[in-house]
């Protein structure tokens, strides 16, 4: 039989080689040319840019499965009548096979692209087609993306197969079920590990500096903060494990990004400038009468386009929509009653929370909820997502992480690691009131230097504000007014200060009126939950969403939750 | 006589004794003759003449008249021509020979020397007959000597209308199931050989136009909607001379590869004559209008619409307001424009006319010989405005530049131009499906108060349907397309067995389409959140291939009874192919028709490169022993830049792998046996058996490679993954069996071939789903289904009439059956026009996949009980109430869903095949051609839209039928505004038989008689096309095809239907 073949095959060459002067190795090798071949990738320090444009590129497709279930499965979102049947399992954590949202694929499809990706840069730079230190940006950027894929996976799915490596070809497919699925706790570990060991300029907060070809102006939108942010995840990841004091400083680092112009407003949470308004304003001098329009003040953050200052100093990562290009904003079409089918609606908790708070001039009600969400015949809209109005028309953001986000968490890392006072104030009215809260005009020697915290790094504060006779002393976060005292809602009791829970009770509380709808409050009570040991943190919540919209799944679902059962079912093989 | 057939015998029993040996008698003459150091040339012509006389004669069709001048000849033994009388004498070798008979204008007859004294009929090369002579690759041979499976038809065809070369031999070649697009000029046929052997790769035949393969891929989807391009339209069908269909492994084995779907080998003008002829040919006449579909006139859908508007929630005196409801002249000032009654489709139909003209030239010398032909053609379209109109010119030449030295010139360069209009699945521009739907009661025109006709054609109308008329007189569909195809090959004989030939060609294609949609009279859409008012288009295709074929032949007869015939060669072919096209909106006003001038911001690029190398090398051998034992082994091993580095099948050479493709096949000339001398009538007893292995290559030229595809981020562009490489893609292989019989019997006038076969098809294409979630791609493409199909093809003639009227009768029918026997995947469900397809193991491929209907609820008391309802968005359910459809709940869960699908019903005809009549007298002569097909379904989604009561289309009476009233007893559901119960989804209501049996062509000649003078002929004719069509199906007509993938086949997507035709010619030649 063997040698038959060998016969055969000799035949066969023979009858190839007579006739057939093309039949060289390369004869076949015939390349694309509207797709790019694997072997012209990865060749130039533009194609690395243009893997890292390609991945975030398609990271815009998560968005609506991010924002479903980082908050429908919580307590801030309800579903509508219109609802279809996948969103309504995912609102009563009773998934069914075939849930899109549910669906841990299109995760792996990105990391599956930054596996490949991070494998063609280390290959790059081992060829010396691209830089040492482009090629640690890259690395460390993509790295920090698929970690960030992974801590959502970990936080949806609990146990997930934690894959480094590329799939090139079918028969390495075969390898995938090799992999275990770790466990929450180890998965962060691994991502501890990994994003830690990542090379990177830790001056630099953001990853592309001006002048790289990946922080640019394009179609009126300006790169920079398309990338995420990789001391933000490492607080988050830090904040997951419960090393408090090292998220604190990656915190931090992120809390003082901003330089140049915007030094003492950008990130600081700040009181109003001369350009840069993220204040809860009203008009003119009448605090009764609030501006609630998207076109300056709090709300704007959520329509002014990414090349505005005041936008600047208050995102740190977002990503754009188009309505020219690929990648339509799909968020309309699942909040809008206009612009879409009005799937989701704000669950009445948090209507009724932010209902409950009080305004500095005694008027009842958050002015962050009326700005947050609206009554169409009174049918209660989210309106965060169509702020900005070419979001109707495809365009829009897809806005990820802001300012309070990393404040609260912050706040919640230092609460922790015994900052009480500090955490106080960046919830409340800001770092300044908190170490001086009855400050005289203009503020006494004694009181403008007991402004500056006289903490430790990474609890180090200067909010010195000598007033406005005296301008020459001020510190960065002078203008930080907290929260609380940026979103006109009366501060909390000083008590807080001194109470570990109630505080951290309060951040999270925090989180959800300042935040509502913007993919942080699952995150946000299953961290609690789990770092508490107390499931009924969490079950509580989604129960009482549901029981009071009369959803007959309230009491299973709660059993469910207190059960610890948080994650959706996650197989390999679906 | 007697002596000699004793003796005969007594060589025969010698010839057994010595078990078959070569050592006979005769061969030990020969064999002398072949110590010659000489050219074989000498052997040949020093025969050894030591044989037996053998005297017969050679008569006429009619078997009265002796035929004069006729060679007859024993291949390298012996050779004679006949007398006036039309009897010969000849030697021949003292065993069983074969006499050749032949004569210029006649089928070469092969008639074992038998009996007595013979008497052999032969009959002109247009009798249907086994013993014509067929062009299959490396030369013409004898059909009565072939091993493989093959239809054929040879002879030019003069008098058809509306004709390309793939739907010219409908209802003419047994196993070739052929579907007519629709019935827009040079849009070509579907030709499925033996049903189809592939999901997702091609099912068309390879086609090689002497002796270079054709390229017929359409690069790119036309801007045109429901068009498709033909490559083969570029060929005109009156220059072809003879084609044939190879249906088996046999002799496609050599195009290994790309023979999957069987292989086409067409002619064009053969080797002409050395006098110079001249002919011209020219027919005129007329398309005529189709039928109408009956839709609802204006009365009938008056009284039908009110029930729609209720439901979309007008109340009745609302509707009351309404103008076209308002027959108050006073009181209603657009009384005019909403009483007419217009009869749309005569609006969009015509009777147009058609011509055709060609002129070829032929003559030369002994060293060169020439056939150049012109031709021209104008073919109206019977939907108004449009047509199609064709320049074509062909060269040939066959040239002698030494003994051994021979050439031959083949080009071709065709010109053409079409006006079309959108077809098929275009609801907003398709003017057919337009003036179905329109209402009645507008008109095409403005009109005033008063009822002044305007020469403005009337707008959109308040029903929101856009008016025919508009795509028709403003609209612009263009498409210019030339091709040269060109190939010069040359022939050296190094000995009389030996051959080397090397073809060179080429093969330039170029289609440009532009397009444009008026505003006025066509609804808006909306497309990626912009509205879309007026459409623009532009694209071009382009092809350009490079073909080189170098083969040596060798072809030697050892002692007269082993013949070898070997070829061994090599076929090289790049392509590169590009497809551009813009589409863009919202001109400035409806005058501006250039892309140019669409808004900038939304236009739509579209566009792809693709480039492929294949690399051939073949071989077949055959050989025969005493001419009637004949056995041929071929391979192919084929390289390709489609196929993967590590497939599992196939060698590796020099890193690149190579598929093998082996066949085997043996005939057996039963009839030439020494047994069957006694049995009077046979002329042909032929058995045949193959067995081989083809391949499809169209896999995609570069899904094995490993590629990264464009991804932006607003305007930035990036890469990600394209796929998954499948470095083991390789080739579909189709393993295909077959089993034949040739038989003519009582001088021909029967005779017939039947074929069992059988394909399987291994490593078939299809999307591998990957199951594992964390493998970050959701499928990939793999050879990982296989599939079999069976099927008889049966081709009978018979000369009913063999007096001075002649009758002849030639029928065909074939069937098959297939069947998926491996997928990657449970199921396949493909959509297409809202109907399913659904694929599984077990079962034939592409079945319609739909709901069962078993009637209306008559009353509510009937659909509470039965308790059925759908699942709306929400998840919440909604009954079915009175006067919705019942739908089978197959699963009984008591909700009608997508589980509740099921077969109902086939596209692929259980039977087709054809049947012709050719009736002479005299100068007369009258032949019929009918096609058929049988037990085919086919999804009418004109009709589903016809009757779907769901939107403001106009309808067919049957809606007049609708449920209103409880207790009604009807078929047709009530009408409901945007059916939300879903009582018109794709279910069995839609479904039709769409057999038809179809008078295909109808043609009258007359001959005017010329014995001496300038013309050598001159013939008049009249042809009809499509006369008379018997079938049950509800639509315009039962054939039709929406595209080229199995997966559309048997969907009535309002295309131009069928037309009659009919046509006035003559023919001449100088």
């Amino acid at each position: 039989m063997k040698l038959l073949h060998i016969k055969i095959k000799i035949l066969c060459l023979i009858l190839v080689m007579t006739l057939a002067a093309p039949a060289c190795k390369k004869a076949f090798d015939v390349k694309p040319e509207d797709e790019v071949d694997a072997s012209n990738a990865y060749q130039t320090s533009a194609d690395a840019d243009a893997a890292v444009i390609g991945i975030y590129g398609k990271l815009l497709s998560l968005s609506k499965q991010y924002l479903v279930l980082n908050e429908l499965r919580a307590d801030l979102e309800d579903v509508t009548g219109n609802a279809d049947p996948y969103l309504q399992e995912i609102n009563i954590h009773q998934v069914t096979a075939k849930n899109p949202y549910a669906n841990p694929r299109p995760f792996y499809e990105l990391i599956a692209n930054c596996n490949d990706a991070l494998k063609g840069f280390t290959e790059m730079v081992k060829t010396s087609k691209i830089s040492v230190e482009d090629y640690q940006r890259r690395y460390s950027d993509i790295g920090t993306l698929r970690s960030w894929l992974y801590l959502q996976l970990g936080i949806h799915y609990g146990s997930v197969p934690y894959i480094t490596r590329t799939i090139d070809k079918p028969a390495d497919l075969k390898e995938l079920s090799a992999y275990p699925k770790l466990p929450f706790n180890v998965l962060l570990d691994s991502l501890v590990n990994f994003t830690a060991g990542l090379q990177y300029n830790r001056s630099q907060i953001f990853t592309y500096p001006t002048g790289n070809p990946l922080n640019t102006t394009v179609d009126n939108n300006a790169t920079a903060k398309f990338y995420i942010v990789r001391t933000i995840l490492m607080g988050d990841l830090y904040l997951w494990k419960g090393d408090y004091h090292n998220a604190a400083i990656n915190y931090k680092l992120a809390m003082e990004a901003a330089g140049g112009n915007d030094l003492g407003f950008g990130y600081r949470v700040a009181f109003d400038g001369n350009t840069i308004t993220n204040t809860v304003l009203y008009n003119g001098q009448d605090t009764r009468d609030l501006y609630l329009a998207a076109d300056k003040g709090w709300r704007s953050m959520f329509s002014y386009v990414n090349t505005n200052r005041s936008w600047n100093a208050e995102w740190y990562w977002s990503l754009p929509f188009s309505s020219q290009f690929k990648t339509k904003n799909p968020l309309p079409g699942i909040y809008s009653t206009t612009g879409g089918s009005y799937f989701i609606k704000p669950s009445t908790i948090i209507i009724d929370k932010w209902n409950a708070q009080l305004q500095p001039n005694g008027s009842p009600g958050d002015p962050r909820g009326m700005m947050s969400y609206t009554s169409n015949n009174g049918a209660p809209v989210i309106t965060k997502f169509t702020d900005d109005i070419s979001s109707l028309i495809g365009g829009g953001q897809w806005n990820i992480w802001r300012a309070p986000s990393v404040h609260l968490h912050y706040a919640e890392a230092a609460n922790r690691d015994g900052m009480g006072l500090l955490a106080w104030g960046l919830l409340n009215n800001g770092i300044g009131r908190a170490l001086v809260p009855a400050p005289a005009d203009p503020p006494t020697f004694e009181q403008v230097e007991a402004m500056l915290t006289k903490f430790p790094e990474p609890y180090l504060f200067d909010a010195r504000n000598a007033g406005a006779t005296n301008t020459g002393i001020r510190g960065v976060w002078y203008r930080n007014i907290g929260i609380r005292g940026r979103g006109y809602v009366r501060p909390l009791s000083t008590t807080l200060q001194t109470d570990l829970t109630g505080l951290e009770n309060a951040l999270i509380d925090e989180a959800s009126l300042e935040l509502a709808f913007e993919g942080q409050r699952w995150p946000d009570l299953l961290r609690i939950a789990m770092r508490r040991d107390n499931p009924g943190f969490l079950a509580d919540k989604v129960y009482e969403k549901l029981s009071r919209a009369g959803n007959p799944a309230a009491s299973t679902v709660r059993t469910k939750l207190l059960n610890k059962d948080w994650y959706l079912p996650f197989d390999i093989y679906n | 006589m007697h002596n000699f057939t004793k003796i005969k015998y007594r060589w025969c029993l010698l010839l057994f004794l010595s078990a078959g040996s070569l050592n006979s008698y005769a061969q030990e003459r020969t064999d002398t003759v072949q110590y010659s150091t000489d050219t074989t040339t000498i052997a040949s012509r020093k025969p050894v003449t030591k044989g037996r006389k053998f005297k017969g004669k050679i008569v006429d069709e009619a078997g009265i008249r002796g035929i004069p001048g006729v060679n007859i000849s024993v291949t390298g033994f012996s050779a004679s021509i006949s007398n006036d009388k039309g009897e010969f004498e000849i030697d021949v070798p003292l065993y069983q020979a074969t006499l050749e008979v032949s004569m210029q204008g006649y089928h070469t007859k092969l008639v074992p020397v038998k009996g007595k004294n013979l008497v052999i009929r032969i009959y002109p090369e247009t009798f249907s007959s086994l013993f014509a002579s067929i062009n299959v690759a490396g030369g013409s041979q004898p059909l009565a000597r072939t091993i493989a499976a093959v239809s054929f038809q040879n002879g030019r065809q003069w008098t058809a209308n509306n004709e390309t070369p793939a739907s010219n031999y409908q209802g003419r070649l047994s196993g070739v199931n052929t579907i007519r697009r629709s019935g827009t000029p040079g849009i070509g046929a579907e030709v499925f050989v033996r049903g189809f052997t592939s999901l997702y790769a091609t099912n068309k035949p390879l086609y090689v136009v002497d002796g270079m393969i054709y390229d017929t891929e359409p690069y790119g989807p036309s801007i045109t909607g429901g068009h498709s391009f033909n490559a083969l339209q570029n060929i005109n069908v009156n220059e072809i001379s003879g084609i044939t269909v190879v249906k088996d492994a046999v002799q496609s084995a050599l195009y290994g590869s790309r023979a999957a779907n069987g292989v086409v080998f067409i002619s064009t003008n053969q080797l002409p004559d050395l006098d110079t002829k001249i002919n011209f040919s020219g027919y005129s006449g007329f398309n005529l209008k189709p039928k109408t579909y009956p839709v609802m006139n204006a009365y009938d859908f008056r009284s039908y619409l009110p029930y729609l508007l209720s439901s979309s929630g007008l109340s009745a005196a609302q509707i009351d307001a309404l103008p076209y409801m308002n027959d108050n002249r006073q009181s209603n000032p657009a009384y005019a424009e909403n009483h007419n009654d217009t009869k749309w489709q005569e609006a969009v139909f015509r009777t147009s006319y058609n011509q055709n003209y060609h002129l070829s030239i032929s003559g030369g010398d002994n060293i060169a010989r020439y056939s150049l032909s012109l031709g021209y053609l104008n073919d109206k379209g019977v939907t108004d405005s449009t047509g199609y109109a064709r320049y074509n010119s062909r060269f040939n030449a066959y040239l002698n530049f030494t003994p051994k030295l021979t050439g031959q010139v083949n080009l071709a360069f065709t010109y053409q131009q079409q006006n079309l209009r959108p077809q098929g699945l275009s609801p907003l521009t398709n003017p057919i499906f337009l003036s179905l739907v329109k209402s009645p009661f507008f008109n095409k025109n403005q009109l005033s108060a008063l009822g002044e006709v305007s020469p403005k054609l009337s707008d959109v109308d308040s029903l929101g349907i856009g008016n025919p008329r508009a795509v028709i007189d403003n609209g612009t569909n263009t498409k210019k397309n030339y091709r040269f195809f060109g190939s010069i090959n040359f022939d050296y004989k190094f000995t009389d067995a030996f051959k080397f030939s090397n073809l060179v060609g080429l093969t330039y294609d170029k289609t440009q389409e532009g397009a444009f949609i008026p505003r006025l009279g066509v609804a808006d859409e909306v497309i990626d959140y912009t509205l879309v008012d007026s459409r623009l288009g532009t694209g071009t295709s382009r092809l350009f291939g490079v073909a080189i074929d170098s083969r040596l032949q060798y072809t030697k007869t050892f002692a007269r009874i082993h013949k070898l015939d070997a070829m061994l060669g090599t076929r090289y072919n790049a392509n590169d192919s590009e497809f551009d096209q813009v589409l863009g909106f919202n001109s400035g006003t409806d005058q501006l028709i250039s892309i140019g001038n669409s808004n900038a911001l939304n236009r739509i690029f579209n566009g792809r490169i693709g480039k492929w190398r294949t690399l051939n090398s073949y071989f077949t051998g055959t050989y025969s022993y005493a001419d009637r034992y004949l056995i041929n082994a071929a391979i192919a091993v084929d390289g390709s830049s489609r196929f993967g580095t590590e497939t599992t099948q196939g060698i590796s050479i020099n890193g690149n792998r190579y598929g093998l493709f082996p066949a085997i096949g043996a005939a057996w000339i039963i009839s030439s046996e020494k047994f069957m001398h006694k049995a009077a009538g046979i002329d042909l007893l032929k058995l045949r058996l193959s067995y081989g292995l083809t391949g499809n290559d169209d896999i995609g030229n570069y899904t094995a490679r490993k590629t990264y595809v464009s991804q932006n981020l607003i305007g930035l562009q990036g890469l990600v993954r394209g796929n998954l490489a499948n470095p083991a893609l390789q080739w579909e292989v189709v393993k295909k069996a077959n089993a034949g019989l040739d038989a003519a019997f009582f001088n021909e006038r029967l005779s017939f071939s039947a074929d069992l076969w059988h394909h399987q098809t291994d490593q078939m294409l299809t999307e591998q789903q990957v199951n594992e979630v964390t493998a970050g791609i959701n499928s990939y493409v793999s050879n990982n289904a296989g599939m079999k199909s069976s099927g008889i093809d049966v081709g009978l003639n018979v000369r009913i009439l063999n007096t001075r009227v002649k009758w002849d009768a030639g029928f065909n029918i074939s069937t098959y059956r297939n069947r998926i026997t491996k997928l990657g995947s449970a199921q396949i469900i493909t959509d297409f026009a809202g109907g399913s397809y659904i694929t599984q193991p077990g079962g034939a491929a592409n079945l319609f996949y739909g709901y069962q209907t078993r009637g209306v609820y008559a009353t509510q008391a009937e659909a509470t009980a039965e308790n059925l309802s759908i699942r709306s968005q929400n998840g919440s359910l909604v009954p079915f109430s009175a006067g919705d459809m019942k739908f089978a709940d197959l699963n009984g869960d008591h909700v009608i869903d997508d589980a509740d699908r099921t077969v109902i019903g086939n596209p692929n005809p259980k039977l087709f095949g054809g049947f012709n009549h050719s009736l002479s007298f005299k100068k007369w002569r009258l032949d019929a051609l009918f096609n058929f097909v049988s037990g085919n379904d086919s999804y009418n989604y004109t009709r589903s839209q016809l009757e779907s009561g769901a939107m403001f289309y106009n309808q067919t009476p049957a809606l007049l039928n609708q449920w209103r009233m409880e207790g009604q007893v009807t078929a047709v559901p009530k009408a409901t505004y945007g059916d939300p119960m879903g009582n018109s989804r794709f279910s069995d209501r839609w479904v039709e038989d769409a057999s038809y049996l179809r008078l295909r062509t109808l043609a009258l000649t007359y001959s005017l008689p010329f014995t001496n003078g300038a013309f050598k002929y001159l013939n008049v004719y009249a042809t009809a096309s499509n006369l008379f069509t018997f079938s049950n199906y509800k639509g315009f007509d039962p054939e039709f095809s929406a595209g080229e993938s199995i997966f559309s086949q048997g969907v009535d997507t309002t295309l131009e239907p069928q037309f009659r035709s009919v046509q006035l010619g003559i023919r001449l030649g100088l």
